[in-house]
């Protein structure tokens, strides 16, 4: 019989453009150190510990055996794991196979990227066919640009509802002292930021951060000795796609069937969430645009289809109102690559555990959506509960 | 006590001699003879483009059926990249500003060709026509790089 | 009561240099050969496989998110599609994992590394941490170096010694069609071929190489029903030691006896010299097989070089790595090679009535991580 799987730890660095006083390995120790504090454990506690980031992007080659001694890896059990953007939520994913395999009992998982250490655009690059189409890369703003292109001309939505997605984003950063981008932004602010590839502007898309965030799983036993209250997580779901971008359901000429709306239409009926807006408290989602937001929305069935910038509109995504999205500010503030997937399952835990603070949302929160995006579209979300 | 941050910058320079392999081989083969070639899927009969060996929904073996598409096509979607970034071929910076297009050429492909375009990206609109333009045959060297970009048809 | 998960079904390439090949062919090659020795699909419904588990690196492939080139190869499509980033011993460790919290019931391993592209040492450079080693430029093979003279020194293993393991290594693999570089040497090839890095010379070296594996896992019930040879994975470890060489016991293989200690305990073994029949283990360089054969608790530490004289325990019969397994696939190989061996499969190169095997893998540098698997014969 598989066991379950709670959090019982949690930490992350305050995220920001560069960390020139640490190097990864000290970075990574942070948020290792911020979530045995967390949990109230030692590191001898931890059966094992799994790492993730997109290696390519600091240039070093298993990065793992590099940081051993930060990440707490000295004589444990434990391996890397790098599916791409959707990384720091693969290695979630991994430790909770491991707790739920009923072979260790306390394990750590790690995600982390420290980008001011190279050019990441340089290294993204590298994420197309090399012969075929890397010459005509324009990194991930284009996928963005398609999505939120297509979506203007199948909806009402126009550039002013992707600048207030970006307005809230940022207000909600601004609760949030991990956040990395934390402006005081307008809705004109952001249409009259410069154009990147149309309609995505400057102000549409994500940073690059150095950061690191750590997660202490534990199975049914550790978790009732947990410090603080378990937040379960109850089931997953990790659906990759056909190679190619375009086929990934930006520039198809005919939509196709994507990743994210069979993860979650697996997810909810074997959970029995049928009204997902009613049956989810909070949505940590990674939206590295605020254009990709609508689509995405849609495709989590937390609205009809066509209808997501109305909810934007209404401002119903904010932390007071009904249907609270990415509440720490999202992806679009935040985003050390490696770990952004896991951040999402973090600030979702905080949350569930009333811990967020003044991003905490109003609504009583319960369960949580929480998804990790990357590559040509894939996702792994994962679906939280504070309730056993 | 030293008080002043150190970094350090070391260049990782690494040469890649990537096979084509058959399929893509093919296709850059026949790009050199002014061509675009997409491949059929056996089972779902789904133009690849580029060709590659496997269909990904299938899971089946491509096999050699060859379709050659048109030259021309029909821009489905565009950008005009303003933020410069770099050409993976040179190591430089591209100028700014270009337009890069989804094109969905004439032939039959449900998917969309990458390629610049030449128009100015003030006249570019989704819908137009346009057609490839090759560098002549004697320079052409088996690459993408073989059509210098779309031009306009009307 | 723990699940029980058997390997059903096992695929390689040939190794060899593969210039007309690109990655994706490599994959398909693997994936689609063992899906054709198995009969078994990709399936939604619990009748198939549910999902895989891919072992590559970026660097080796040039290619940030190189499981994207391989997603559709491997079957990754609307289906999960894991890629572990460390040698494939890892990746097979992790799939059975997967299995044993129930979330799968069936998956599918592949690791693909395609070595001729690439200058290999620039990238184990890469390996290196940057500010401090580096910089020096240390490879792999430089390092091994270091520890196969601190090795040497220690024990009185002998150069000699080494280059037997290169001579048996290289005349088994002249029974596995496989094999990339099989062929009879003397002690004497060995010890005259061109020094790499002192006392590593060229045929103590793993050869580059081009190549993928595959192998489909399934729980207890589903692997009796589509294979007569099931074969259990029984023992479960892997672990890590710490990177700086100045920081490590060079001569004490610390990581790996961790490691093996772990999955015997979980497969019962005590007596790892007289309960095992077979080990496949990951030997970079030659003296790594004498290294590991302490590390697995095969004979005492310094006893490495007598056990391969007294030839007690069938070591590579493969022809290990020195015969030519690119690095990632590395791990994967050796538990095709000895789930081979357990069903019987193995032709010229069998070790007769093997039940019990030993898979090991290896990644980092001097061997910094370990991952030991133990499996048995289910029939």
């Amino acid at each position: 019989m598989a066991e379950r799987v709670a959090i019982i730890g949690l930490g992350q660095t305050e995220h920001c453009y560069v960390r020139p006083d640490v190097n990864h390995e000290e970075m990574i120790n942070e948020a290792v150190r911020k979530a045995l504090e967390d949990a109230e454990l030692s590191i001898r506690e931890v059966d094992a510990v799994i790492i993730a980031n997109m290696d390519l992007f600091e240039g070093h080659y298993l990065a793992d055996g590099m940081c051993v001694d930060g990440a707490g890896m000295y004589l444990k059990a434990g391996f890397k794991m790098n599916t791409g953007g959707t990384c720091g939520g693969t290695a979630v994913a991994t430790g909770w196979h491991h707790v739920a395999s009923g072979l260790f009992g306390t394990v750590l998982v790690i995600g982390w990227q420290k980008q001011d250490a190279a050019s990441s655009i340089a290294a993204l690059l590298t994420a197309r066919e090399p012969l075929y189409d890397r010459g005509m890369a324009a990194g991930a703003v284009g996928i963005f640009a398609t999505m939120g292109l297509r979506y203007m001309q199948e909806t009402g939505c126009q550039e002013e509802h992707a600048a207030l997605a970006r307005v809230i984003m940022a207000d909600n950063a601004r609760r949030n002292h991990h956040a990395h981008l934390k402006p005081e932004l307008t809705v004109k602010q952001v249409l009259d930021s410069r154009v990147l590839v149309w309609p995505v502007r400057f102000l549409h898309m994500s940073p690059t951060s150095c950061g690191a965030c750590a997660l202490i799983l534990g199975n049914e036993r550790r978790a009732k000795r947990a410090a603080k209250k378990p937040v379960w997580i109850k089931d997953l779901e990790t659906v990759h796609r056909e190679n190619a971008v375009w086929r990934g359901g930006c520039v198809e000429p005919k939509p196709t069937i994507t990743a994210i709306e069979v993860a979650a239409s697996r997810l909810y009926k074997r959970n029995g969430i049928t009204k997902p807006a009613k049956d989810i408290d909070v949505w940590e989602l990674y939206t590295p645009s605020s254009w990709a937001l609508f689509p995405w929305m849609e495709l989590l069935f937390i609205c009809e289809k066509g209808e997501a910038w109305r909810l934007v509109e209404k401002e119903a995504i904010r932390i007071e109102n009904e249907i609270p999205i990415e509440p720490s500010g999202g992806v679009v503030s935040t985003n050390p690559i490696g770990a952004s997937g896991m951040i999402r399952v973090v600030e979702a835990a905080l949350q569930l555990r009333g811990e967020a603070g003044e991003h905490q949302v109003s609504k009583k929160a319960e369960t949580a959506i929480t998804t990790a995006w990357g590559s040509a579209n894939w996702v792994v979300m994962f679906y939280l509960s504070n309730r056993f | 006590m030293y008080t002043e941050l150190l970094e350090i910058v070391i260049p990782l320079d690494v040469n890649y001699k990537w096979s084509a392999g058959f399929h893509l081989g093919y296709f850059l083969r026949s790009l050199k003879e002014g061509k675009i070639v997409a491949n059929r899927c056996p089972k779902c009969g789904r133009l690849q483009l580029p060709p590659t060996p496997v269909c990904g929904r299938c899971h089946v073996g491509m096999g050699e059926e060859w379709i050659e598409l048109s030259n021309q096509g029909t821009v489905v979607s565009y950008s005009i990249v303003v933020d410069p970034i770099y050409d993976s071929g040179t190591g430089d910076m591209r100028p700014v500003p270009y337009t890069i297009a989804a094109i969905v050429l004439d032939g039959g492909a449900d998917v969309a060709f990458f390629h610049k375009l030449e128009e100015d990206p003030e006249k570019v609109r989704v819908g137009m026509r346009v057609e490839a333009v090759y560098r002549p045959p004697e320079n052409r060297e088996g690459l993408m790089t073989d059509i210098v970009h779309f031009r306009t048809i009307e | 009561m723990r699940r029980k998960v058997g390997i059903v079904g096992v695929y390689q390439t040939k190794f060899e240099r593969k210039p007309e090949q690109h990655v994706q062919d490599l994959v398909f090659e693997a994936v689609k050969g063992v899906l054709e020795k198995t009969g078994l699909e990709f399936s939604e419904d619990g009748n198939g496989i549910d999902g895989t588990v891919s072992c590559s690196q970026d660097h080796w492939d040039g290619w940030t998110i190189s499981s994207k080139n391989v997603v559709d190869a491997a079957g990754g499509h609307l289906r999960s599609e894991e890629k572990v980033a460390e040698d494939g011993a890892y990746a097979l460790y992790y799939a059975v994992l997967c299995i044993l919290g129930g979330h799968y019931d069936c998956i599918l391993v592949v690791a693909h590394t395609k070595e001729s592209q690439v200058d290999g040492r620039l990238i184990e450079n890469a390996g290196l941490e940057p500010l401090y080693s580096r910089m020096l430029g240390l490879d792999f093979t430089s390092c091994a170096a270091l520890q196969a003279r601190q090795y040497m020194e220690a024990y009185g293993v002998t150069e000699e010694q080494c280059a037997q393991v290169v001579v048996k290594n290289r005349r088994n693999a002249m029974d596995n069609p496989y094999a990339q570089e099989s062929m009879i040497l003397t002690v004497e090839d060995v010890l005259s071929s061109a020094v790499l890095s002192d006392p590593i010379k060229i045929l103590d070296a793993k050869p580059v190489s081009d190549g993928a594996c595959a192998l489909i896992l399934a729980e207890e019930g589903k692997a009796k029903r589509w294979t007569e040879k099931p074969i259990w994975v029984e023992g479960l470890g892997c672990c890590y030691d710490r990177h700086y060489l100045g920081y490590r016991d060079l001569t004490d293989p610390l990581s790996l006896k961790e490691a093996a200690k772990k999955s015997y305990s979980m497969a019962g073994i005590t007596i790892p010299h007289k309960e095992i029949d077979l080990v496949e283990l990951s030997e970079f360089y030659s003296y790594q097989e004498l290294l590991w054969s302490e590390g697995l608790g095969l004979c005492d530490p310094g006893g490495g070089g007598r056990l391969l004289e007294q030839k007690q325990i069938p070591i590579n019969r493969s022809g290990g790595l020195l015969s030519g397994v690119p690095v990632n696939v590395a791990g994967l190989n050796r538990a095709v090679e000895a789930s081979l061996q357990l069903r019987g499969e193995t032709g010229k190169r069998q070790v007769e009535g093997a039940k019990t095997a030993v898979i090991h893998g290896t990644g980092g540098v001097c061997g910094q991580m370990h991952c030991v698997i133990t499996i048995r014969r289910g029939f």
